[in-house]
């Protein structure tokens, strides 16, 4: 979804469990929380706060 | 008696022609403002409503706008009144309040999903559905029973309007139900949505499209709906065609002050009297009736068809996509915006943290918003012969 990225959660290198919040989306004036859909190894964060993002973008990539 | 003495029971004269019904009325006035602080339940409309209430019933201070008594042929006078004649007889508040909405809602998501708009037809259904109801009740007018039905538009501006042309005698406690159920939301539709929709249904993800809708769509959108309607139900026109002005002027890109000015300071201004002057409509006994229980009730029973209406209609999309449209959208195809949208958003996350229909569930909401001003201009088109 379209969106502005208000805030990121993780750090390259950062271990995640499923479900943990990894940054903050905002659109239509909501915040949405996103999830890591899986357990993992956070490899490359690509999102950054402020930056305008869309649809099938990337935003953490997780090993 | 003294002189001195008869001078001072006059001080008193209010509070001795104070009545049960002005008691009540202050209390509700009271609570409305609390809900608007406390809970921040559409505290902008709330605030000015719930002190219109209370000035409306302090006897002799000639504030209240007493609607029946008005239409009886009686002398009414007053600074609230003078606003009621100026902004509510004439349809000019509701009116102004459009231009601000065309000006401030975004079109896009259903321009890149045209069939948004079967849901926004949908979520309409409660106003037909109630007002058969309000005239089985036996208590109602057509004009009354149509007026209530509007209450399904759950669109404020647009009851308004309705009302203050079909049965203006019923304005306050209309006008008190679709902006305090326009709250209720959040409250209201997800049991609903749980209840017609299985789990399965619930977490059915739906992609985005790929190209978002062009520049010359979105300038067009606003001037072909105000045409198509225009010639469809005229009677819609005021208020379609004002609320598509105010979006033309948006996706115009070209006069931002403009756009600026019908969001926030017309809109204010405009929403400061409206509320105030609805307010000062709940007079005594002439608001605190029966009627005005049933009225609350129905207009539950309107908005809790609407969200059934549009789940359903949503569950019939996902039939006929075979599993590739999630129902729980329907219950955006209403006018309150952009509430609906963020409840359809939050149901879809319970069922699937990584699911966010809220795109989609805009497109829905803002198809409701313009299918609920459709809705009232076909009321108005039906009755107004």
């Amino acid at each position: 979804m379209p969106g502005t990225i208000l805030s990121v959660a993780v750090a390259a290198g950062q271990a995640v469990e499923v479900g943990e919040v990894v940054c903050v989306l905002e659109a239509m004036k909501m915040k949405n929380p996103i999830r890591a859909t899986q357990t993992g190894i956070v490899a490359e964060v690509m999102a950054q706060p402020g930056r305008t993002v869309a649809y099938g973008d990337l935003l953490v990539r997780l090993s | 008696m003294e002189p001195g003495w008869s001078n001072l029971l006059a001080l008193f004269a209010g509070v001795a022609r104070l009545t049960w019904a002005n008691l009540l009325i202050i209390a509700v006035g009271g609570l409305l403002i609390y809900l608007a602080i406390a809970r921040e339940y559409e505290p902008v409309l709330l605030i000015p409503i719930g002190a219109g209430a209370i000035l409306a019933n302090i006897p002799g201070a000639g504030m209240g706008v007493d609607v029946r008594a008005i239409m009886a042929g009686e002398q009414t006078e007053g600074v609230l009144y003078t606003l009621y004649k100026a902004g509510i007889e004439t349809e000019l508040f509701p009116l102004l309040l459009f231009i601000g909405i065309g000006a401030m809602t975004d079109f896009g998501p259903l321009l890149s999903n045209p069939r948004m708009v079967l849901l926004g037809a949908a979520g309409q259904f409660g106003i037909f559905g109630v007002l058969l109801l309000a005239l089985a009740t036996g208590r109602f007018t057509l004009h009354e029973a149509a007026s209530i039905g509007i209450i399904g538009a759950i669109d404020g501006p647009t009851s308004i309007f309705v009302a203050s042309k079909l049965a203006p005698h019923l304005l306050a406690p209309i006008a008190v139900c679709a902006y305090t159920y326009m709250s209720l939301v959040p409250i209201i539709q997800p049991p609903i949505m749980r209840l017609l929709t299985t789990a399965r249904e619930r977490s059915v993800r739906m992609p985005y499209a790929e190209r978002p809708a062009g520049r010359r769509v979105r300038i067009l959108f606003p001037i072909i709906v105000t045409l198509l309607t225009g010639f469809l139900a005229p009677q819609a026109s005021p208020l379609i065609g004002v609320l598509m002005f105010g979006n033309l002027m948006r996706e115009s890109g070209v006069v931002d002050r403009l756009v600026k000015a019908a969001g926030n300071e017309i809109a204010n201004v405009t929403t400061v009297f409206l509320g105030l002057t609805i307010g000062a409509t709940m007079v005594g006994e002439a608001f605190a009736n029966v009627e005005t229980l049933i009225i609350l009730v129905l207009g539950v029973l309107a908005f809790a068809l609407d969200t059934a209406a549009g789940v359903l209609f949503g569950k019939l999309l996902y039939v006929a996509t075979r599993g590739k449209f999630n129902p729980l959208i329907g219950a955006a195809g209403i006018s309150a915006f952009p509430m609906a949208a963020r409840v359809v958003n939050r149901a879809g996350l319970e069922a699937d943290y990584d699911n966010f229909l809220l795109m989609h569930a805009m497109g829905a909401n803002t198809a409701g918003q313009v299918a609920s001003v459709l809705a009232g201009g076909i009321v108005l088109a039906l009755l107004m012969r």
